[in-house]
């Protein structure tokens, strides 16, 4: 058996290994890795080697990644980063291709969407432990929502491009924007969406989702 | 009353346990005897065997227990089933037990031996 080889393989484990959630690798990940170099030892092909124990610990990976996920405060974030997203989404279709924000109705029905997804989102905070929850919460369930919606905004430029290109209301924004063009005056609003949007929803995530622990404990405490 | 029949166990969590049933192991070791004993139809990875084991051990199945041997590896950790994991793969025998019995009933699906 040439050791190099072997040594390689051992280090490519234990980087793999470091990619588990915390909750395993503090402490089962050291014997995990004791027994694979038990295992490379006896098995001189390196190829075999990896052919019968990569796809254990790529399996291994997801199922860890997967129950950490499912963990209280991730559970949390994620089931209100979705509702929030789900809300974000719809005001963001009416907006583009429902004319929502023509009239004075549509804009307070967006405003009142909206509004519902920041409260949504602050109240991810009212279940957690610690503040410290609270804050990381928020800060997932925002970057969960801004993400779903800023997908459906994509989703729609690349779709409904010939569409929005004949919009009124695109059209009168694209002329105030002075780009050059509409597809990237498209491109740029996209991209702004993205990074300041994703921004954006973390901040409100975060401020909410820790105002709303707040209330809440004070509230308990009030109570009690 | 409560209902104080253990929980279902996995087929590798089985495994593990009967492994351990003869007395405490290592990781190595365990791994060595599920695919002697499941004759190789059984073949634990070492993440699934850990995982298995984190499993058994927070739910107090297993225990770790100090390595007796003074030339043994003292990275190596050691584990023996507890009396609650001999209760649990009692139980989940019994599971399999009633199953080939109905199985058996059904002889154009399983004919079972001669």
């Amino acid at each position: 058996m040439n050791p190099a080889p072997h040594r390689r393989s051992i280090a490519a484990y234990r980087a793999i290994l470091r990619l588990y959630p915390r909750a395993f690798r503090d402490h089962w990940a050291e014997e995990t890795l004791l027994l694979f170099a038990d295992l490379s030892r006896r098995q001189p092909a390196v190829t075999a080697l990896w052919r019968d124990n990569l796809p254990d610990l790529v399996r291994g990976l997801v199922a860890e990644w997967w129950q950490e996920l499912a963990r209280r405060p991730w559970r949390n974030a994620l089931a209100h980063g979705a509702v929030a997203g789900t809300l974000l989404s719809t005001a963001t279709v009416a907006g583009n291709l429902g004319q929502l924000w023509s009239t004075p109705a549509g804009r307070v029905s967006s405003w009142l969407i909206t509004g519902a997804a920041l409260t949504v989102l602050a109240l991810a905070g009212r279940s957690t432990v610690t503040i410290g929850q609270a804050l990381r919460s928020g800060l997932f369930g925002g970057l969960i929502a801004l993400t779903l919606a800023n997908v459906t905004a994509t989703v729609i430029v690349v779709a409904c491009f010939d569409h929005l290109r004949h919009d009124p209301l695109q059209l009168a924004a694209f002329a105030a924007s002075h780009e050059p063009d509409f597809r990237t005056y498209q491109a740029n609003d996209l991209l702004g969406g993205w990074l300041y949007g994703s921004t954006a929803g973390a901040v409100l995530g975060t401020v909410g989702s820790g105002a709303g622990a707040m209330l809440s404990r004070m509230v308990r405490a009030h109570r009690t | 009353m409560a209902d104080e029949t253990p929980a279902a166990l996995n087929t590798a969590a089985l495994h593990v346990l009967l492994a351990l049933a003869d007395g405490p192991r290592h990781g190595y070791a365990i791994m060595q005897t599920v695919a002697a004993e499941s004759t190789g139809t059984v073949r634990l990875g070492p993440t699934t065997l850990y995982r298995t084991l984190r499993t058994l051990h927070d739910t107090g199945l297993v225990r770790e227990v100090p390595d007796e041997d003074p030339a043994g590896d003292a990275r190596r950790r050691y584990y023996d089933i507890t009396e609650a994991g001999r209760d649990a793969a009692r139980a989940e025998l019994t599971r399999l037990e009633a199953l080939i019995s109905a199985a058996r009933a059904k002889r154009h699906l399983y004919p079972g031996p001669a």
